[in-house]
């Protein structure tokens, strides 16, 4: 066999193991090929755990295989981008957060707004909550603010991200008491977890789902950014009832949504298989199965919140609306 | 056994049930093979191979699935040393430094020879790691928490200064490379406030520069280009023993050498049980460790036995050593055991304190399938290292295309991207301007893969200790340790080159 014939040879193996994955059955029956699954964050994370173990009981609602692809990068941008650029056919869905996606746009000028998605309902609810290490001397949110007023700029905060609802949180903290945090972008949940528990950082702000509260060992938790308490923290205080009500968004909660997303499109062009993920989404997380592999991770099954598109669009756009109302925070933490 | 049993009653009895179902063992021995297969091409890691088969393992039990994904993961690590021995393209970042003496090696015909070591030590080290995985994993789990952004920093650091040292390069130009390494790193977001640096408007540029693209390019597409102008891979096929006699060579090499062996191994499992930290770091600190002790360190790049032993080693024994933060802590201690994070979600294996109250069984049947993957490993590796050997014997006419095609192949499969094609191609011409100016490559590699990590370690840091730069580097005990290691680091190499001149 001489290079040409062996190159031919190696190359229609190839075109043809290449042409064997793909399945082109035509379109009467959706979904007639895999439907892919953007995960805008890395392997092993929240958002990427969240949506693995919903692809076994989606499938079976929907009759069609899912393929989970991660793009991280950018809080969330890279994968943003990768579900705006997608073909609205119906083949590919995000799951989504909520500031990120909003704070992407607003101070990362990333290309998309919330009007170019449509939205095939919510997943989860995860509030903010501020965790203290356990060297450290504070007992709840009010602690903290008092030490912080007698040490400005001297007591370190660890964020998940530069922009999303844990960096807001502190910023309104600040602003609220006229306090500074020493303020340093951790970057992801798992950095965070090390850094509080390493004893590196006194403080961090998590969301709690996120924080993996069954299993984070020794940590204090200070108060979450609600009104209420957080389900998975009962013995927590939430700002309101520790008297910071002053903080805004407290009553409406500041926290991460996750969400399921196609690109903008998919309802107009194609109502049918739009119609066909939005339902089959919603009886997936109704499922035992869904409700018992979230029981699994962490009790995420406690704070799953389906919302249908219609008011999945509505807290997008208060979201949204947030966020703007509070970008010179923001623009101020950024440019400092 | 019976000591390790009294230490941890109960659930590791029937641990070790649940691994020896047929199934569960089946899983071990198709996982290792999947592994070893995967590993062995050019440009595919460890944790593309765990990303790939994760999917594949939904519909099975989790027992099943885990201990395969495990079984892939260790052969993944090992094979990479495969294709590094015997046509100098290593399989993945692990197995970089291995080229060095294992190629050498293959041109005067001992390739089976190298192969040999190659199984036994890597073999052998993953069963040292996962002992030390069930024996000291919470001690070592609290250790590597103290790790933080300043450590993590100036062990980037540390690792920058020995790459001159361990090849016996100019350290200026090693320097230079490593610098421009980092470089490459910055491309893509920052680490605090996610501003875009150098994406040139393609979005995906905004998650940086993948180092296995890089590697990909630099190591094997710049290399086929080389091999196509040198001809043949055997130079002087001088050694015309037998290959069965090589084998059993190989064997003895190990067995002559348990302290280059044990240093490795240590090197590896504690290395790989950093967060963030893997293989990727450990090859070259073992490497530069085992000629620093060495009493024939200039036989060192020239196809030292102990250089491979140094590498495989210490590659193999971070996968005990990464797995250790992972289940005790939920803090995955590389790349591929985040890839293995989202395979235990799927399989309602929730990592943390607790994990072994919660889920003991199917954890202890892990770090046991680990025991039996590795033997694996050792049985797979040596009765195949004869035939392996035999690729070196290949004509090239068949081994460069189809390394380019697996090259290019690989570069898309890392993010599902043609961009990344063109930054492998990209850095293949970089990777031939570097040889033809003698600059060492594995600088600008090493670079790239602390780069991430260097960056984030040194912002953090300095905002948490609120720029003050005494404070910053006397951060705790370890950092002062690593300070000391990279000044003597970079004393030892000036003064050696000052002699050498």
């Amino acid at each position: 066999m001489d290079r040409r014939a062996y190159l031919r040879g190696f190359a229609s193996a190839t075109a043809i193991g290449v042409a064997g994955c793909s399945d082109t059955l035509g379109d009467q029956s959706y979904p007639s090929q895999s439907i892919t699954i953007i995960v805008p964050w890395a392997q092993g994370g929240g958002t990427d755990r969240s949506t693995r173990i919903l692809v076994s009981p989606w499938k079976e609602e929907i009759g069609g295989e899912f393929v989970v692809e991660n793009y991280s990068g950018g809080s969330t941008q890279v994968g943003g981008e990768q579900l705006y650029n997608a073909k609205p056919d119906g083949y590919t869905v995000s799951m989504w957060n909520l500031p990120q996606m909003n704070a992407t746009r607003l101070f990362q000028d990333a290309p998309y707004t919330i009007e170019d998605f449509d939205y095939i309902g919510t997943n989860h609810f995860d509030p903010t909550m501020w965790f203290a290490g356990t060297q450290t001397p504070y007992e709840n949110m009010t602690d903290l603010i008092d030490a912080a007023r007698d040490q400005p700029g001297e007591i370190t905060v660890g964020l998940t991200s530069a922009v999303g609802n844990t960096a807001l949180s502190a910023l309104l903290i600040q602003e609220t008491y006229d306090v500074e945090f020493n303020l340093v972008n951790l970057e992801g949940g798992s950095s965070v977890r090390q850094s509080v528990l390493g004893g590196q950082v006194p403080v961090v702000v998590n969301q709690p789902w996120a924080f993996n509260p069954t299993n984070i060992g020794e940590v204090t938790p200070l108060g979450s950014h609600t009104s209420e308490r957080q389900s998975l923290w009962p013995d927590t205080p939430s700002f309101a009832e520790l008297n910071l009500g002053d903080v805004p968004l407290v009553d409406e909660g500041l926290g991460q949504w996750k969400l399921m997303m196609a690109p903008g499109g998919l309802e107009e062009e194609y109502p049918d298989r739009y119609q066909a993920l939005v339902d089959s989404y919603k009886r997936a997380m109704e499922t035992e199965e869904y409700q018992e592999r979230a029981a699994e991770q962490g009790s995420l099954n406690e704070i799953l919140r389906y919302n249908n598109p219609e008011d999945t669009f509505e807290i997008v756009q208060n979201v949204s609306n947030s966020m703007r109302e509070f970008e010179g925070l923001f623009e101020a933490f950024r440019n400092q | 056994m019976t000591a390790v049993l009294l230490l941890f009653p109960g659930a590791l009895g029937t641990g070790l049930g649940l691994l020896l179902q047929p199934p569960v063992i089946a899983a071990i021995f198709i996982g290792v093979a999947i592994g070893i297969i995967f590993g062995a091409i050019p440009g595919f890691s460890a944790t593309m191979t765990l990303i790939l088969f994760t999917p594949v393992t939904i519909p099975f039990d989790p027992s099943v699935a885990l201990v395969f994904l495990v079984s892939a993961y260790g052969g993944a690590v090992y094979a990479g040393s495969i294709p590094a021995i015997l046509i100098n393209t290593p399989g993945a970042p692990g197995s970089v430094v291995t080229c060095w003496d294992g190629y050498e090696l293959t041109k005067s015909g001992r390739a089976t020879y190298a192969l040999a070591v190659s199984a036994v030590v890597s073999g052998l080290a993953g069963i040292i790691a996962a002992v030390a995985l069930l024996a000291t994993g919470p001690i070592l789990a609290d250790f590597a928490l103290g790790f933080g952004p300043v450590e993590l920093f100036l062990l980037a650091i540390f690792a920058l200064t020995i790459i001159p040292a361990a090849k016996g390069q100019s350290l200026l130009k090693g320097l230079l490379g490593g610098t421009f390494g980092l470089l490459v790193a910055t491309v893509g977001s920052d680490p605090q406030l996610a501003q875009p640096r150098a994406i040139f408007d393609q979005p995906l540029l905004r998650s940086g520069i993948d180092f296995v693209v890089v590697l990909i390019g630099l190591f094997v597409f710049a290399e086929m280009i080389f091999l196509a102008a040198r001809g043949e891979i055997l130079t002087t096929d001088t050694d015309r023993s037998d290959d069965r006699a090589q084998v059993f060579e190989g064997i003895r090499a190990v067995i002559a050498r348990p302290v280059e062996f044990l240093r490795g191994t240590f090197i590896g499992i504690f290395i790989g049980s950093l967060p963030g930290a893997g293989a990727d770091v450990a090859n070259f600190v073992a490497y530069n460790e085992a000629k620093r002790w060495a009493s024939n360190p200039a036989e060192f790049g020239k196809g030292a036995i102990e250089g491979i032993i140094a590498a495989d080693s210490s590659n193999n024994a971070t996968q005990g050593g990464a797995l250790i933060p992972t289940l005790t802590v939920g803090i995955p201690g590389s790349g591929s055991t985040a890839a293995l994070l989202s395979a235990f979600a799927i399989h309602g294996l929730n990592p943390g304190p607790g994990l072994f109250q919660r889920s003991g069984v199917l954890v202890y049947a892990l770090i046991f399938s680990l025991f039996l993957g590795n033997i694996l490993i050792l049985v797979y590796g040596l009765s195949g290292a004869q035939y392996f050997g035999k690729i070196s014997r290949i004509p090239i006419r068949y081994i460069i295309p189809t390394v380019i095609v697996l090259a290019i192949v690989g570069a898309f499969a890392v993010r599902n991207s043609y961009l990344d094609i063109f930054i492998m191609l990209l850095f293949g011409l970089v990777g031939i301007i570097l040889v033809i100016s003698d600059y060492p490559m594995v600088s600008v590699v090493i670079g790239v893969i602390v780069g991430g990590f260097a960056e984030e370690g040194f912002v953090q840091g300095w905002t948490i200790n609120q720029g003050d730069a005494v404070q910053f580097l006397a951060a705790s005990n370890i950092s002062i340790i690593l300070l000391i290691l990279i000044v003597l680091s970079l004393v030892i190499t000036a003064v050696r080159n000052r002699q050498s001149e």
